[in-house]
C-alpha cells in the first residue's frame, strides 16, 4: 500500500456501497472505524442523493478494540434490520477492519435474521472498488438464485416465436458514468428492435426483481467491469446468453443491435438500415412535429460536415475505465477521423483488452493507478485533446490541453441536469458535443494563426471558451545578459521540464534562447511547444551550442524529424 | 442562538474541557458517531440550521432541514474578533439563500 493525494477507484467496499445504494430493499453493515463513514458524501455530494445511502457503520474506536468489537457487529446488523427492514442486509468490512478479524458475515449469518444475510469477504489490500461491485453482485445475484438453478447440462426451453424476446440489463450502478441515462437509451434501443426488458439490475432493482433474473432469454452485460462475473455465472447456471457489445458509439450501436439479432433469433436490418440511411439533416414540417424516436443519430452527418475537416487527425489521448477507454478509441479514430496518441486505464482486470486496442493504433497503453504517471504520458504524448476521468480534467487543465470527461470517476458536474447519455444514438450526439466543443474549430484556429502577431491576440490564446494556459511561475528559459541577446522569457505551458530542475542544480548548463529564438518558440502550437522546446534545448546541449536562434530551432527539428 | 445539540466523532478531554465550559449550560454534547440516532434527534428538534458534513448535508436539505457544511469552519479564516463578521455571514447565507429562491 502507497499514500496517495489521489485515486482513481476506492476500496471494493465503495463497489458494494455502490451496488446497495443503486438497489431498493437492501441494507449494507459495514464493519469499520470511524472515518471510514467518508464514502456516504460520493453519493449525497457527487449525485446529489436526497437520502443517504443504505450502510450502517459499526464506527468503532481505537479505545473498542480491547473489548468487544463483534458484540458491534452484532448490535449494528440487528439495529439495522429492525430501523430499516430490508429485504436482504449485506455485511462485510473495510480495510482498517479487515485487520480484527472479526468475521462480520459469519457473525451476522449465525443471528438467524428472517432474510438473507449476503457475506463479504473482499481483500481490501489487493482489490478496488470496481472489482468490489462485481464481486458484490455477483454473490448478491448468486445467493438468491442458487435454490432456482437447474441441474446441469438442463437446455434452456426454446422461445415461443409468438412472444417477444425479453433481455436483463446488467451492470448500472450508482456513481457509475452517466448510468440512469444511459438505461433509458437502452431501452429505446431494444424497443427498436422488438426486445421487452425483463430486469435491469442493480441500479433500480429490488431482491424480488433478481429472482425473476431466469425468465429473461439472454443479459446484456452493459458494464462489464461490474457486470462480466454475474453475467457469466448466468449463461452457466441459466444458459442465458450474454451480449457483450456495449453501445457507446454509432459504430459500437450498430453492433450490439446485431448481436442481439444473433442471439435473440430476430431480424434488426430495419433498424441497422435506419440508423445508417437517415442523416437527421432533413428539418422537415413531418420531422420537426414528430416526437417519435428518429432511431438514427446525427454523429454520422456531423461528422461528415464540412466543418468537421478541421477534426482530421487531431491528435487525442484516453484514459479511463476500460468499458469507456476502449469505446473512445473506436468512436475518436472511426467517428470523429481523430488520431489516437496515448490510451490506457486504471481497470487492471481488463488491461489485456486495452493493450490490444493500443496495439492496434501503434502505442503502448498505459495501464496504472498512479495519476503521476497518467500525467506523465499525456504531457509525452502531447495530444491535442485529453478524454479521461476528472483527473485527465485536472492534468489536462494543468497542460493547457482541452479535455472532455469520458469516465468515472467524476465529479457533480458530470452527474448534469440534462438528459446526456453515453449509449445509443443520443449518446452518440452527446459525444459528438462534449468532444468537439472544447476544441478551437477549424476557421478559428485558421484566424488565430494568421492574426496571432496581433496585440489582441494574448499568447497562448486557445479559444473563447478556454482561459489561456497560466503562465506565471513558469520556469523561464534562460535569463540573458548580452548586448544583443536581451532577457527573454519564453512561457511554457507543458510542465516543468527535467532541464530545468538540472539548471536549479547546475548552473553552468545554462541553455540559451535568443531573442528571434524564443520568438519563433512561440509560434509553434502550444501543445508541443514544450516537448519541442526540451527536444531544441537537448539538441543544443549536446552540441555545446550555447544560445538558440531561429536557425538552431530549425536545426534541431530537423536532426529530431519531428 | 440556541444551541440544540454539539456532536464529536471523538472528544479529547484534556484539549476540550475548557472549551465545553463556555458551551451554555444544558447543552446536549453527543460523543460517537451513531449517525441514525444522532438524525431521529435532528428530525425531532427540527433546528433552523444544522452544521454537519457534506454526507448529511444534502439528505436533511432534502427533508427541508437548513445546514452549514462543517468544512467550511475549517478552511474560512474566521478565527478571533477581526473575523467574527465572516463567521457570522458563514451561518446566514443558507438561510438567506433559502429566503432568495422561489423554485
Amino acid at each position: 500500500m502507497e499514500l496517495t493525494l489521489w485515486t482513481y477507484e476506492g476500496p471494493p467496499h465503495v463497489g458494494t456501497m455502490r451496488i446497495a445504494t443503486a438497489m431498493e430493499g437492501v441494507h449494507y453493515v459495514l464493519h469499520a472505524p470511524q472515518g471510514d463513514t467518508y464514502a456516504d458524501l460520493l453519493f449525497t455530494m457527487i449525485e446529489r442523493r436526497d437520502r443517504r445511502p443504505p450502510v450502517s457503520y459499526t464506527t468503532f474506536q481505537a479505545r473498542d478494540l480491547g473489548g468487544d468489537t463483534a458484540e458491534m457487529v452484532k448490535t449494528s446488523v440487528r439495529e439495522a434490520y429492525e430501523r430499516f427492514k430490508p429485504q436482504v442486509m449485506l455485511v462485510g468490512e473495510s480495510c482498517t477492519a479487515e485487520l480484527i478479524q472479526d468475521q462480520p458475515g459469519s457473525l451476522a449469518k449465525s443471528m438467524n435474521l428472517p432474510v438473507p444475510v449476503v457475506s463479504l469477504e473482499l481483500p481490501a489490500y489487493s482489490k478496488k472498488e470496481n472489482w468490489g461491485a462485481s464481486e458484490t453482485l455477483y454473490h448478491l445475484v448468486r445467493s438468491l438464485l442458487l435454490e432456482q438453478v437447474p441441474p446441469p447440462n438442463t437446455d434452456r426451453p426454446e422461445r415461443d416465436p409468438a412472444i417477444r424476446p425479453k433481455a436483463n440489463i446488467i451492470g448500472p450502478t450508482a456513481l457509475g458514468f452517466r448510468c440512469r441515462d444511459d438505461i433509458q437509451e437502452v431501452i429505446k434501443l431494444l424497443g427498436e428492435i422488438g426486445v421487452d426488458v425483463n430486469v435491469i439490475a442493480p441500479l433500480g432493482a429490488k431482491p424480488d426483481d433478481l429472482m425473476r433474473i431466469p425468465d429473461a432469454d439472454f443479459n446484456i452485460c452493459l458494464y462489464p467491469e461490474i457486470a462480466l462475473t454475474t453475467c457469466k455465472w448466468l449463461e452457466r447456471s441459466f444458459k442465458q446468453p450474454t451480449v457483450k457489445t456495449v453501445p457507446i458509439g454509432v459504430g459500437a450501436t450498430r453492433d450490439f443491435l446485431t448481436e442481439i439479432g444473433e442471439v435473440a433469433g430476430i431480424d434488426v436490418s430495419a433498424a441497422l438500415r435506419r440508423s445508417q440511411d437517415d442523416t437527421l439533416g432533413n428539418w422537415d414540417a413531418a420531422r420537426l412535429s414528430s416526437s417519435a424516436n428518429p432511431g438514427a443519430s446525427r454523429l454520422p452527418w456531423y461528422s461528415r460536415s464540412v466543418d468537421s475537416t478541421y477534426l482530421t487527425g487531431k491528435r487525442v489521448f484516453i484514459f479511463g475505465d476500460a468499458t469507456h477507454a476502449i469505446a473512445a478509441a473506436r468512436i475518436a479514430t472511426e467517428e470523429l477521423g481523430f488520431t489516437l496518441v496515448g490510451i490506457g486505464t486504471y481497470s487492471r482486470e481488463f488491461a489485456r483488452q486495452v493493450r490490444e486496442v493500443a496495439k492496434q493504433h501503434g502505442v503502448e497503453a498505459v495501464i496504472s493507478d498512479d495519476y503521476l504517471a497518467v500525467e506523465e504520458a499525456v504531457a509525452e504524448a502531447a495530444p491535442e485533446l485529453v478524454l479521461g476521468t476528472q483527473m485527465e480534467r485536472h492534468i489536462a487543465k494543468r497542460l493547457g490541453i482541452p479535455c472532455a470527461v469520458i469516465s468515472t470517476p467524476i465529479h457533480v458536474q458530470d452527474v448534469p441536469a440534462r438528459y446526456s447519455p453515453q449509449m445509443g444514438w443520443e449518446g452518440a450526439n452527446v459525444i459528438f458535443d462534449d468532444w468537439v466543443h472544447p476544441l478551437m474549430m477549424g476557421l478559428e484556429e485558421h484566424l488565430i494563426g494568421m492574426f496571432k502577431e496581433d496585440f489582441e491576440f494574448a499568447e497562448g490564446h486557445m479559444s473563447h471558451l478556454h482561459t489561456a494556459p497560466h503562465q506565471t511561475g513558469e520556469p523561464a528559459a534562460a535569463i540573458l545578459s548580452g548586448e544583443k541577446e536581451t532577457a527573454v522569457a519564453v512561457a511554457e505551458p507543458l510542465i516543468a521540464s527535467d532541464d530545468s530542475k538540472e539548471m536549479a542544480t547546475d548552473p553552468g548548463d545554462v541553455v540559451r534562447w535568443t531573442e528571434d529564438g524564443a520568438a519563433e518558440l512561440k509560434k509553434i502550437p502550444f501543445f508541443v511547444r514544450g516537448k519541442v522546446k526540451r527536444n531544441t534545448e537537448q539538441f543544443a546541449r549536446d552540441r555545446n551550442i550555447t544560445s538558440i536562434t531561429v536557425d538552431t530551432l530549425y536545426e534541431a527539428k530537423a536532426a529530431i524529424g519531428q | 442562538m440556541e444551541l440544540v445539540e454539539v456532536g464529536t466523532p471523538y472528544i479529547d478531554r484534556m484539549l476540550m474541557d475548557a472549551e465545553i465550559d463556555l458551551l451554555p449550560p444544558g447543552t446536549a454534547l453527543s460523543e460517537g458517531q451513531d449517525v441514525e440516532k444522532q438524525l431521529d434527534r435532528c428530525r425531532a428538534a427540527r433546528p433552523d440550521i444544522t452544521v454537519c458534513g457534506l454526507g448529511l448535508a444534502n439528505p436533511l436539505e432534502a427533508e427541508g432541514l437548513s445546514t452549514k457544511w462543517s468544512i467550511e469552519l475549517v478552511f474560512s479564516p474566521l478565527h478571533g474578533y477581526d473575523q467574527a463578521a465572516d463567521l457570522a455571514e458563514l451561518f446566514v447565507r443558507s438561510s438567506e439563500r433559502r429566503r432568495r429562491l422561489s423554485v
